[in-house]
């Protein structure tokens, strides 16, 4: 008698919960605001394309000499950006720290948003965007373009295929939650849900396959960013020439990713009002782990300067001074101050570990990480080993032109669009895991595992 | 401060004698000293040796009498000075021949003939110059009939130069003349022997046996004279070097290479990785699959 009690007062708190977590899966008047906004921002930077298109890459800053400017900085920043949900999902996931599974979601729909997008940004870059099928066609193994193309275009398929496996039995419990919503959004659910039952052989199936995409995603997540940093690396450029180019971009990826993870959380925690789910102990835990690979960013750096700095070879030389006294140096101490260093020493005092504050610490780790790119890409190329001569100075320095700038935010929109799409199509915290790890179902499979470790 | 003052002082003793290393005056030996041009200077040996100057001498030396010279050290003096007017011709032809400090040695790159021309073009700056009676150096070319025929004597498989004159309607060999023997390489000759023509007017060359020839051994010989008004050359291509099959840096697999010619080992590591995600991705496809059939055969 008193079991039956207990199941039926599980059942309805099981039920309250997939309730309160498919609120968020609707389409309100604020969404297609948002929406709206967005499109007709996207619209303006697309014409910016367009006169690309028409004009040719001129109407760019990018000249002979600095011929990688904002677009690749800004591809450097996607790829990066997206390694969040290896972070979160595959090494901190499999770590079997349980207080993540919130936010494996969001993480894994950034990686997926900034991972589709990071191939358009590249195709930006390019002057005949119709060759692009070149390619492939011509690619040369021996190439790290290649490998960059491979790599990302990889990465984007298992990430989505990653977040659709941890989707399956919350699509099943969608199709009893969802009245009242789009009958072609229940169909979709039905369809993608595979006829789920939360069997105990599903289960274990799900279980395994999971357990196999992590395991997949972190050398491919770790590969993606360090064949993007190859790009650089294999070149003679002083700035660029760097052995530690790999783990120095996987590392300043951790840390720009976790950024945008602390933004995105604290916009769905506010506007979803998932208090309940996303707490200050999330925040608390996120902010160490930022901490973390912060400081080993910040040991990266200290290396990938201080060791040719203190050489001072003729040409690091040339390219150091500009970076560090000269021309560029305002934007790289703000950048390694408010970006790495302050956040890292506010983020060891308690207090601004709370939401609030590190929304704040988020945006200018993320800023910073973005013109970090920046600083990355651009600086170099202005010394080439030949001297410039008889060129108008604007062959010289670099400044990206509005029509670049325009057309650099459009992925940054694209972003944002797919986000928001995805985290109204489907429930943001994972339904079926949150239910999982709070005991309200039992997992027939977990007994089973412990036995075999 | 004992200490203090011995270093400053080590390093001034330091600058002091690096300095001077550069620009320290090579002495040029008297007979050197004494050399005269083999021909008058004119104003046609002075336009042909500006056009000289201009292209070997001028990136460092500048225009002569504006004193642009490149920014180096020791600067290279400039040739219109008083103090460089002040060497005899003869000092000027060694140190134009054997360089000096920075300067490198033109005895290679420009015949004697052009030397001297570059030097009529520097003297013309210098109003007060008067040019020396020329002299003789004995053992010259000194007719415009004379011939040099560059040959390979296969018996005694060596190298030799006959140098003849018309003297009435026959050849008159001409003896004690020096010649030098260069091999053609891609950046300048290179000098590989130097004989003097015997009483028959023949001179016979002592040439290495390791100069690496062309694919079938050939090497591209080149005979000159030297000390003389005119002067003799004389070619040969004779199967006198080594046989060098040039490598083609494309016939092997490489970073470098086209795609089908790219290393083994990558070509594996490529396929490996996407070959290798591929069937992962496909073996959670059939997972996938797999629940559905489970569900499908329930219901």
């Amino acid at each position: 008698m008193a079991e039956s009690q207990t199941n039926i007062q599980q059942d309805s708190t099981v039920d309250n919960l997939i309730k309160d977590l498919f609120r968020t899966v609707r389409l309100n008047k604020g969404f297609n605001i948002w929406m709206g906004f967005l499109s007709v921002s996207l619209v303006i930077c697309l014409y910016a394309y367009y006169i690309q298109l028409r004009d040719g890459l001129g109407v760019a800053g990018i000249r002979d000499y600095v011929s990688w400017g904002i677009y690749i900085s800004n591809f450097v920043f996607f790829v990066a950006t997206s390694l969040v949900g290896m972070l979160v999902s595959g090494v901190v996931g499999l770590s079997g720290q349980k207080w993540v599974t919130p936010l494996t979601r969001i993480a894994e729909i950034i990686a997926v948003a900034f991972a589709a997008v990071a191939g358009l940004v590249i195709v930006s870059d390019m002057g005949r965007p119709e060759r692009l099928v070149n390619v492939f066609i011509h690619g040369r193994v021996q190439s790290p373009i290649l490998w960059d193309v491979t790599v990302v275009t990889t990465y984007f398929l298992i990430s989505l295929l990653l977040l659709y496996i941890t989707l399956i039995p919350d699509l099943a419990y969608g199709k009893d939650h969802l009245e009242g919503r789009p009958k072609l959004l229940q169909k979709l659910y039905d369809i993608l849900s595979l006829g789920w039952k939360g069997r105990k052989a599903e289960v274990k199936i799900l279980k395994k396959s999971t357990i196999v995409m992590l395991i997949l995603i972190i050398p491919v997540a770790l590969s993606i960013h360090t064949v993007t940093s190859w790009l650089f690396a294999v070149t003679l450029r002083p700035g660029w020439d760097s052995s530690i180019f790999g783990p120095y971009f996987v590392s300043g990826a951790f840390v720009s990713g976790l950024s945008c993870l602390v933004i995105a959380m604290y916009f769905f925690r506010k506007n979803y009002k998932l208090e309940d789910y996303i707490t200050d102990f999330h925040f608390d835990k996120v902010a160490k782990l930022l901490v973390l690979v912060s400081l080993v960013y910040l040991y990266f750096n200290l290396n990938e300067f201080l060791v040719p700095g203190y050489k001072m070879k003729k040409f690091d030389a040339v390219h150091l001074r500009e970076l560090l006294a000269g021309e560029h140096a305002l934007l790289f101490w703000s950048v390694q101050g408010l970006g790495l260093i302050i956040p890292i020493i506010l983020l060891l005092i308690k207090p601004f570990r709370k939401p609030l504050p590190m929304l704040i610490i988020g945006i200018f780790v993320l800023a910073g990480s973005w013109l970090k790119r920046y600083i990355i890409v651009v600086p170099v190329q202005e010394h080439p080993f030949l001297p410039i001569q008889h060129e108008p100075s604007n062959f010289m320095v670099y400044s990206p032109t509005l029509i670049e700038i325009l057309i650099s935010i459009a992925p940054i929109i694209m972003v944002l669009m797919i986000i928001s799409v995805l985290a109204k199509l489907f429930p943001i915290i994972p339904v079926w895991e949150t239910v999982v790890h709070k005991g309200l179902i039992k997992d027939e499979t977990e007994i089973e595992n412990n036995n075999h470790i | 401060m004992q200490l203090n003052r011995i270093l400053i002082a080590s390093i001034t003793l330091l600058i002091i004698s690096t300095s001077s290393l550069f620009s320290q005056t090579t002495s040029v030996p008297s007979e050197a000293k004494n050399k005269t041009a083999p021909f008058l200077f004119t104003p046609e040996t002075i336009k042909t040796g500006e056009q000289i100057f201009n292209a070997n001498c001028k990136s460092c030396h500048g225009d002569p009498g504006k004193a642009n010279y490149a920014k180096l050290n020791p600067i290279p003096k400039d040739p219109a000075s008083p103090e460089y007017q002040k060497n005899s011709d003869g000092e000027m032809f060694y140190i134009l021949s054997n360089g000096r400090g920075l300067m490198p040695n033109f005895v290679n790159t420009l015949n004697e003939a052009q030397r001297w021309q570059v030097i009529s073009y520097i003297r013309s700056f210098n109003k007060s110059y008067k040019q020396p009676p020329i002299k003789s150096t004995g053992e010259v070319v000194k007719t415009e009939t004379a011939k040099m025929i560059l040959a390979f004597d296969k018996s005694e498989k060596k190298v030799f130069a006959t140098i003849t004159d018309s003297v009435a309607g026959l050849r008159k060999p001409l003896p004690d003349i020096t010649i030098k023997l260069f091999v053609k390489r891609t950046f300048g000759s290179l000098l590989v022997a130097e004989a003097s023509t015997g009483k028959e007017g023949i001179a016979y060359f002592n040439t290495p046996a390791d100069i690496p020839g062309d694919s079938l051994g050939f090497l591209s010989l080149i005979a000159k004279t030297q000390g003389n008004s005119k002067e003799l050359i004389s070619t040969l291509n004779e199967k006198l070097g080594v046989v060098t099959k040039p490598k083609n840096l494309l016939d092997q697999r490489a970073w470098w290479n086209v795609n089908k010619m790219a290393p083994v080992w990558l070509i594996i590591s490529y396929l490996f990785g996407v070959v290798g995600i591929g069937i992962t991705v496909v073996y959670i496809l059939l997972q996938l699959r797999k629940i559905k059939k489970i569900n499908d055969s329930a219901t």
